[in-house]
């Protein structure tokens, strides 16, 4: 029994019963299905829940990382949903989890799983090729008519945010290097983390991506799984062990690169989330104890804790994990995310209250789909 | 607590073959779109969410539902959800959109359901890329070939001719000359149907659906959003998925469709559906090759096992039949991608608000039916029962 008890402002919120990740890997030697079915079956096992009592399984993923097209087919039973409920979204996992969350709120089930997996069809063994193989990918979903003919893809969007905060002293070279270097070091040594503490004069000297971003200013990107439990609040209570309670959830939505929102104001589509997210909760940003947040470079993250409601905490309490620049998985980011939130609410003594926020990277800030959510310790 | 979803308006837009067709991809979704808005009585800024899908490798673009949606000239900081899950996203779509307004979250929400058809020069190769990697992929297996290892088994069962698989072939032709909207409006007659192209055994070109170009959009709302809308609203009564394994060495017996009878039984239970014959006033299933109809027919519990053809022939299925089917001419007439897959939940719910094309619209329409299928060996199924919601 895990004596559940929600605060009274939320509205109808969900447990978070178990998280569970594969080994975080630059590269995982292992297919999708695979890494899929590691993280679902120990997250079933850690909740203590048997297959057939899960009522909807929703995966995020991408067909294009995947190199098949509908690739949920391969991955859909090891996630879960054989002769069950299931469905995909192509996204960050953030929206997997909303889903999934809204699957329980709307009263169809009463235990979820949100599975998220990135492990790209491409090998390591020249990063510079699978950087070049992401980037293609990146360019091929933005728009065909204007965006494509002028060579864009994630990367080039991000640097011009950067160059364009930098070109009207809003941030100095060197803020952008000393933010990636307090992110790296502070996540350095934790279980996920892919980069040791560095420097900024490191940080300065790593290849450089697109002017001004150097590469450790960019997401540590690593591939596998991660699966998430969920459950009404009510089955949370008969269940062996729940995380958190997952009090609200919100989305966004960023405009293309004509009006320029991505440019000028890329944390609106965050802001609107975060409303969202906290009006459920019924909560004000205030109310909130740390907040993990997906910042794709330094020069983004001041606008996103802004639009986050989180400019009133201490640092060591934005990102403690080191966030998308200690270890970043792709399209299962949002799963990450909330694992650390939930981690350092248990390590805060089981006190507290949490922000996450997360965003697929595929298109920088232009057309982005940020959620966020909210947690409340258990 | 949980609240109903409703639909509260509905677009569609015409079909025709990609070859033939005169509007971009943006302007034909923007098409439904405004025509879903206008027929619910719905401004756009009344919007707090849109749902939409695509299938990435069928499409020029890579996760091209994004940039899509932004181009129709609606709120552009509208939360989006896309989604993909192959020939079941279109109706995956409503579900979704259900859930979010269920859940509390949304008030009114619209699925967008796009002509993914347009960048795929060779769409079999494209679908093969869905397949399972050790035998069927270096094959070069499609859709039609794994949607032919259905009929062969009932053949294998039931000793079915190419004859007797021809006839919802010829109905759904029937039905889709009815429908202005639908592409391709020619009557056919058995032996055309027989006589047509061999594609993969027992299946012949006319039993297989066309590539088609077409939009639609349906505005999912709460029972407050439904308010002021123009339509009579259809409560979505209950719904679901289910799923197989993506191996075609998953399924027991492709003479019968399993998991699609599992998932009859499980939405009907929801939807307090005991006699699926009698109590059904409109369906719409989705079959792309012909003989899957029948076997669809039966999994969801209109006739008996190895009656499925019989129903058909017998006219229960016609407009004036006991349970009309597929009165749109089905996707073996129209199979636009996503909105293909969409187009069962649009048909049967404007059937069911009296606003389908005059001449296949069902007087008196109350409940009907609409289900989706797709993804490797078809293992995906996705069912709704809506039901006609008088205003008091």
């Amino acid at each position: 029994m895990t004596r559940l008890h929600p605060s009274a402002s939320g509205q109808e919120p969900v447990a978070v019963l178990a998280i569970a990740t594969t080994a975080l890997r630059d590269e995982s030697d292992a297919v999708l299905d695979e890494l899929v079915f590691d993280a679902t079956s120990q997250a079933l096992s850690e909740a203590g829940v048997r297959k057939h009592e899960v009522g909807i399984s929703i995966t995020a993923s991408l067909d294009a990382y995947d190199g098949r097209s509908i690739s949920s087919g391969l991955t859909n039973a090891a996630a879960g949903g054989y002769l069950n409920q299931s469905y995909r979204v192509e996204g960050d996992m953030g929206q997997a989890i909303i889903a999934a969350a809204q699957a329980i709120a709307a009263g169809d089930v009463e235990l979820a799983l949100a599975v998220g997996v990135y492990n790209p069809e491409v090998s390591e063994r020249d990063p510079q090729e699978r950087r070049r193989f992401l980037q293609q990918i990146s360019h091929l979903a933005f728009e065909p008519h204007a965006d494509r003919p002028v060579g864009l893809h994630g990367d080039a969007v991000l640097a011009m945010h950067a160059g364009r905060r930098l070109d009207r002293d809003e941030l100095s070279l060197a803020d952008l290097a000393e933010h990636a270097s307090a992110e790296i070091s502070q996540g350095a040594g934790r279980p996920p983390a892919r980069r040791h503490a560095t420097s900024a004069e490191q940080v300065l000297a790593s290849p450089l991506l697109a002017d001004p971003l150097r590469e450790l200013m960019m997401p540590a990107e690593s591939t596998g799984a991660i699966a998430v439990v969920l459950s009404s609040v009510p089955r949370g209570r008969r269940a062996a062990r729940a995380r958190a309670l997952l009090s609200g959830w919100g989305q966004g939505g960023g405009g293309t690169t004509s009006p320029g929102q991505w440019l000028v104001d890329p944390g609106s589509s965050t802001r609107r989330a975060a409303g969202e997210a906290m009006r459920r909760a019924g909560i004000e940003p205030s109310a909130l104890d740390v907040v993990e947040l997906t910042s794709a470079t330094p020069a983004l993250h001041g606008e996103l804790l802004v639009a986050l409601g989180a400019t009133h905490l201490p640092i060591e309490r934005i990102n403690p994990s080191g966030g998308a620049r200690s270890c970043w998985p792709g399209i299962a980011n949002g799963g990450l995310r909330l694992l650390e939130a939930v981690t350092w609410l248990e390590e805060n003594e089981h006190r507290g209250r949490a922000l996450v926020h997360s965003a697929d990277l595929l298109t920088g800030s232009v057309v982005d789909s940020p959620t966020v959510l909210a947690l409340e310790a258990v | 607590m949980p609240r109903p979803a409703f639909i509260a308006g509905a677009g569609i837009t015409a079909a025709t073959s990609p070859r033939k067709q005169t509007s971009s991809a943006t302007e034909l979704v923007q098409e439904a779109v405004w025509k879903a808005l206008e027929h619910a009585n719905a401004s756009a800024d009344s919007l707090d969410g849109l749902v939409i899908g695509n299938i990435d490798g069928f499409e020029g673009t890579v996760l091209g539902a994004k940039h899509l949606v932004r181009g129709l000239g609606l709120s552009p900081d509208l939360p989006v959800t896309v989604l993909n899950t192959g020939g079941t996203t279109g109706g995956n779509l409503m579900q979704v959109a259900a859930r979010q307004v269920r859940a509390g979250d949304r008030e009114r929400v619209l699925c967008i359901g796009g002509p993914t058809f347009y960048g795929a020069e060779d769409l079999q190769a494209a679908i093969n890329t869905n397949s399972p990697m050790v035998v069927e992929q270096p094959l070069g297996m499609g859709a039609y070939h794994m949607g032919a290892f259905y009929p062969s088994a009932y053949q294998e069962l039931y000793g079915t001719t190419v004859e007797d698989f021809a006839v919802s072939a010829v109905q759904d032709h029937a039905h889709a000359a009815r429908n202005p909207l639908a592409h391709l409006r020619n009557e056919l007659t058995i032996e055309d149907v027989v006589q047509s192209r061999p594609l993969s055994s027992p299946m012949t070109m006319a039993m297989v659906c066309p590539v088609s170009t077409s939009a639609n959009a349906l505005l999912i709302t709460s029972e407050a959003g439904a308010v002021s809308t123009r339509p009579t609203p259809v409560l979505i009564r209950a719904m679901g998925t289910s799923s197989d394994p993506y191996l075609g060495g998953g399924k027991s017996d492709f003479a019968f469709m399993e998991n699609l009878a599992i998932l009859a039984r499980r939405v009907y239970a929801q939807a307090g559906i005991t006699d699926p014959r009698a109590q059904f006033d409109v369906v719409e299933v989705f079959s792309p090759y012909a003989p899957m109809q029948p076997m669809q027919l039966e999994a969801l519990g209109f006739a008996a096992p190895g009656t499925g053809i019989e129903l058909i022939r017998s006219g229960a299925t016609r407009i004036d039949g006991e349970v009309p089917v597929n009165l749109s001419g089905g996707p073996l007439c129209t199979n636009a991608g996503v909105a293909g897959e969409l187009a069962p939940c649009v048909y049967v719910a404007l059937q069911l608000m009296g606003d389908a094309p005059p001449d296949i619209q069902v007087d008196g329409a109350r409940l009907g039916l609409a289900h989706g299928t797709g993804g490797s060996f078809f293992q995906f199924e996705n069912l709704a029962v809506l039901e006609r919601h008088d205003r008091s």
